[in-house]
């Protein structure tokens, strides 16, 4: 339960004075580098790498709101220069350690004044699932976004339906808080949505958690994990 | 592959839903209109003055200072389409309180009703319970929206009892979810859906109904009781 304190004047409980009201900044079109790869600024020049990896693999667009799948290179170029284009969502490509783009991500429903934000759009290819460059992606994002940008509640959203989205979600350290039901018209079909959280005040343990994660040592000769995420996070709820 | 291995929703009917418009809502008890500052400003602040309490958890405005600040945030607020505000009037023509459907998502049809501002001369009256009747009868049989939404400061213990009365359904809340007057605001939400409005509105009219009132004009059945049955 969150504190709350009496208002001044009514003595109606109210949230407690935040610290700081300035707002936080947009994302930017900073490179976040990582022991993996790297996230850059999503540009037209990441084309090509994407088609690649995302051509054949449908799925990956299946709980994605308004977007996808792409019949060829021709339908999905544009599309991509739109999404590299846009303010909110604000899209990077994630490059793996061979300079490859493998998959993208967005930073949407940018709400500066409310230091809030979401990640979504997680557009995953099979090269990059399960893939210890999908988490450190996360890691570097949620870094940015409260260390640099200063939110202090970073959002992830899905279709209800999205058992590897919420698990995902689970894993990295957001907190679920409830599904709207009806929420959206998607493709055609009912979409309910999973709501999570992570709050400026949970981001110093779930850092810790990431990192080590995401250290050498934590992988064995084959690449396996020894420690898992999801049980160190779930440790620390 | 498929969608036998990736499960989705149904199928919905994705005409969009209609934007509200500058009715005239007409129940038993008054009537929801289009706000209009130049007919209510002054009764709206003739019956908000000196109970700023209604203003704590807006989150955007108030309290004000005078009538002339107050009336300059309705002149503005009836600029915009969203949200898009509607003022109670009572049946001698008072406009004794104020809300809006806002968030407004056609394309998805979803709408939310909000800024909520019941005088003290609303609260608590049946009119008050006719408004939230009126206005999601319009969003559901007229507009065409298929999810209802509600939302409030998390420590808005008022309002969160008021939204399960009405027939809501809680389901969750946002951490964090704002910074309002300076403070942080987790937000408590709650829906109803368009499959849920003939029993919602079969209850609403029950409780309205004059045989649900006695000599005194006091409640026979509860509405809460009845959504909850």
């Amino acid at each position: 339960m969150t504190d709350s304190e009496p208002h001044p004047q009514t003595g109606q409980p109210v949230g407690l004075p935040v610290d700081k009201t300035t707002p936080a900044k947009r994302p930017g079109p900073v490179t976040l580098k990582g022991r993996y790869g790297r996230l850059e600024k999503l540009g037209i020049e990441h084309t090509a790498d994407l088609w690649a990896a995302f051509a054949g693999h449908d799925h990956v667009w299946t709980y994605i709101a308004r977007d996808g799948p792409f019949a060829s290179l021709a339908e999905f170029s544009p599309f991509l220069a739109m999404r590299a284009a846009a303010d909110d969502p604000y899209a990077y490509a994630i490059i793996d350690a061979s300079d490859r783009a493998v998959g993208y991500v967005t930073l949407l429903r940018i709400v500066p004044e409310n230091r809030v934000i979401e990640v979504g759009h997680v557009l995953y290819s099979p090269a990059l699932q399960r893939t210890p460059l999908g988490t450190e992606t996360q890691y570097l994002l949620a870094r940015y976004v409260f260390e640099t940008l200063g939110y202090r509640r970073h959002e992830w959203k899905c279709d209800a339906n999205n058992a590897a989205s919420r698990r995902a979600a689970m894993r990295y350290g957001f907190t679920y808080e409830g599904t709207f039901r009806q929420h959206m018209i998607a493709k055609g079909r009912n979409r309910d949505d999973a709501w999570f959280s992570m709050l400026d005040s949970e981001w110093p343990a779930r850092k810790r958690n990431f990192e080590r994660w995401l250290q050498p040592e934590n992988f064995d000769s084959a690449g396996r994990q020894k420690l898992s995420l999801a049980v160190l996070n779930a440790q620390q709820a | 592959m498929s969608h036998a291995t990736q499960p989705v929703g149904p199928a919905v009917d994705p005409v969009p839903a209609q934007s509200p418009g500058p009715v005239a809502l007409a129940g038993r008890f008054g009537t929801v209109a289009r706000l209009d500052p130049a007919r209510d400003a002054a009764m709206l602040w003739q019956a908000l003055r000196d109970n700023n309490e209604v203003w704590t958890y807006i989150s955007s405005a108030g309290p004000f200072a005078d009538e002339a600040a107050f009336s300059a945030w309705l002149v503005e607020r009836v600029t915009r389409d969203d949200p898009y505000f509607y003022t109670v009037l009572d049946r001698a023509g008072r406009a004794i309180g104020l809300l809006a459907l806002m968030a407004i998502r056609p394309d998805m049809r979803v709408v939310e009703i909000g800024s909520i501002v019941y005088s003290p001369a609303l609260q608590r009256t049946p009119l008050a319970t006719e408004t939230q009747y009126l206005l999601a009868r319009y969003a559901f049989e007229t507009l065409g929206y298929r999810r209802y939404e509600w939302k409030c400061n998390s420590f808005n213990a008022a309002s969160r009892r008021a939204a399960l009365r009405y027939g809501f359904t809680f389901e969750g809340i946002f951490r964090q979810h704002m910074i309002t007057k300076g403070r942080s605001r987790d937000t408590a939400w709650f829906s109803m859906l368009d499959s849920e409005w003939p029993a919602r509105k079969a209850n609403f009219e029950r409780w309205l109904a004059p045989e649900n009132f006695d000599g005194e004009g006091r409640q026979r059945v509860g509405l809460s009781a009845l959504n909850k049955a």
